[in-house]
């Protein structure tokens, strides 16, 4: 989105003028930035991608084969699918739980405490994420805090298996993880919304709960939105996270990816993989924004 | 039509914090009426306001709409309605959902609901409009839209929170003579609050001046004009220039004051309040005085004065 917004801005300072417009003077290092840092890899990655790995050398010579692999074989298909289930509990579970927390911070929080409570919502993010997914380990884990205070009490004999190593316990550590990503942009979303529209609302006969799916959601929506897309990108594609809590089946793509660069040393196919991924979720991403397009036109 | 008010407020009070908004209002307003409440900002008009459409609590008193009190009733439930003074249009919807979203929420049947927009549209003179966004309409067409939204639902009484505030001078007149217009035509009863004292004297049957809180006078705009019952009222509604006299005769008739420079005048009954002093304050409108050539024999009183400056 970045690099679009920056491609189009110099297209039409281009097309302003031949002598050097400020707009591109001022643009030209960010973009020469991300020309170098953004682009150059993703071109490398797509060159790869169709070359081929014969024991230590790099055969570039062009092939299919890599795409092909990456398609039909079961475990691919599996582990594409999973990252893509994994995500999508994710994003409902973050954007869910983020939209009564920016709805409280946004309605019920009086004006001149809000900064206090953003900055609180930010703490989280003051430790690294590594540590912050050691943590849900602790939490969850053989001896962990739930597991032994469990115990303590009596309520269970013998510590639960079933809250660590899976899926459940990587959708958990990562809904938790991008939380307040969620709760910005629909608490921007939500703070724009003029106030009179809700008073008219209820004036036209609504209740509350009407009322709240007939003007706040759909007014917050660009947030709701966002907030879906800021989650569901990175999470397809996370490998920190399934490592570390999910267990043998709740490996995600990211990992075979890695595998693949790594161990396999089969570098085409991980770049294969890859881009495969990055094209289903791009395509997944823009057909959401289809769908919700009429909650996004702005308004004015 | 009967002649028990619409609206009854009796002693009702409210307050923010310290900050004392409104005190003791007890006011009534008949059915059909187009009924303003005037005053400086931050006088209590728009609490009162926002009290009988049910945004505000009052702290005590009682407010009853058509014979049911309102205590405890939630806006959603009351027989008003109310245009904004933003207009609060919805901006996700088109200009035919925004009228008929009260419909919606009382549940019309969908083939009323049809009609009763057009009908609503057309009585505002936006036919036609119905499918646009209101991202491109004028200030003046998301007012008549909010109009046409409230109006719609056949409300008992229409409350119009300073509506014309965001429109230019040139609409600004255009509006008041058709919401004028208008009100007569459906004849449903229209409290309007507004700043601007002019706009009161054009569009009300009756307005009530209110000052911190309190309301000064309840009067037709030609009584309150005519004959404002006290200095702030007088200094607020038009120009009024301000003498200070001192009575000498009083009688049931009128009242004999001494101006400075002017000498003795007598002032009926009607223009003189019973309970003065004895040394009133004189209030003259401009367009009551003549300015005449030094010399020139002059029909009624006159004071000698030296004319300081000409604006057009």
């Amino acid at each position: 989105m970045v690099q679009a917004g920056l491609f189009h801005m110099i297209l039409r300072s281009c097309r302003r003028a031949v002598a050097p417009s400020p707009g591109l003077v001022l643009i030209s290092p960010p973009f020469l930035y991300a020309l170098i840092l953004l682009a150059a890899p993703i071109v490398g990655v797509v060159m790869l991608s169709f070359w081929s790995q014969d024991f230590l050398e790099i055969q570039r010579d062009f092939t299919f084969a890599n795409y092909q692999t990456a398609w039909t074989e079961r475990v691919y298909q599996v582990l594409m699918l999973r990252s893509i289930k994994v995500a999508l509990l994710v994003t409902v579970a973050t954007v869910l739980l983020a939209f009564p927390m920016a709805y409280f911070l946004s309605f019920h929080i009086p004006k001149r405490r809000k900064q206090l409570w953003l900055f609180l919502i930010t703490i989280p993010f003051w430790t690294s994420y590594l540590v912050r997914i050691f943590l849900w380990k602790v939490i969850l884990g053989y001896n962990g805090v739930i597991n032994g205070t469990l115990t303590t009490l009596g309520i269970i004999d013998e510590p639960l298996r079933f809250i660590l190593y899976n899926q459940a316990a990587v959708v958990m550590t990562l809904s938790h993880a991008w939380a307040p990503f969620a709760v910005l942009p629909i608490y921007v979303a939500l703070e724009k919304i003029d106030r009179s529209l809700l008073e008219a609302s209820v004036d036209l006969g609504d209740g509350p709960l009407r009322r709240f799916f007939r003007i706040t959601l759909p007014l917050a929506m660009p947030g709701v939105v966002a907030a879906v897309l800021i989650v569901f990108i990175p999470t397809v594609g996370d490998y920190i996270t399934p490592n570390l809590v999910g267990g043998p089946n709740g490996l995600m793509i990211a990992n075979m990816i890695e595998v693949q660069f790594k161990k396999a040393n089969n570098d085409p196919l991980g770049a294969a993989l890859a881009l495969s991924a990055m094209a289903l979720v791009g395509t997944m991403a823009l057909l959401f924004i289809w769908a919700t397009r009429k909650y996004l036109r702005s308004p004015s | 039509m009967n002649n028990d008010p619409i609206i009854r407020i009796n002693r009702v009070r409210k307050s923010f914090g310290p900050v004392c908004a409104v005190s003791e209002v007890t006011l009534d307003i008949a059915p059909g009426e187009f009924f303003t409440l005037v005053g400086p900002s931050g006088c209590g008009k728009t609490t009162l306001l926002r009290m009988l459409a049910g945004f505000e609590t009052p702290d005590g008193g009682s407010i009853r709409i058509d014979g049911t009190s309102m205590i405890g009733v939630p806006a959603n439930k009351r027989p008003t309605n109310m245009v904004f003074q933003n207009y609060a249009v919805f901006p996700h919807m088109s200009v035919a959902d925004n009228i008929a979203y009260g419909l919606r929420a009382a549940r019309v049947a969908k083939g009323e609901i049809i009609g009763r927009v057009e009908e609503a549209l057309a009585m505002v003179g936006l036919a036609g409009y119905g499918a646009r966004s209101p991202a491109a309409l004028s200030g003046g067409q998301r007012q008549r839209v909010a109009l046409a939204r409230a109006l719609v639902l056949r409300p008992k009484v229409l409350l119009l929170d300073e509506p014309m505030s965001a429109l230019d001078k040139k609409l600004r007149e255009q509006m008041q003579v058709e919401l004028r217009t208008l009100q007569r035509t459906v004849g449903v009863t229209f409290v309007l609050v507004t700043h601007d004292q002019e706009e009161a004297l054009i569009l009300s049957d009756r307005i009530a001046v209110m000052f911190e809180g309190r309301i000064a006078q309840v009067a037709t705009p030609h009584d309150l004009y005519q004959r404002p019952q006290s200095r702030e009222v007088a200094d607020f509604i038009g120009v009024m220039n301000f003498l200070s006299a001192h009575a000498t005769v009083s009688t049931p008739d009128g009242m004999t004051v001494e101006i400075e420079g002017l000498g003795q005048v007598t002032i009926p009954r009607s223009q003189a309040p019973a309970n003065l002093g004895d040394d009133p304050v004189v209030g003259i409108r401009p367009e009551m005085l003549t300015i005449l050539q030094d010399g020139t024999h002059a029909a009624g009183r006159s004071a000698r004065g030296s004319l300081v400056d000409l604006q057009y």
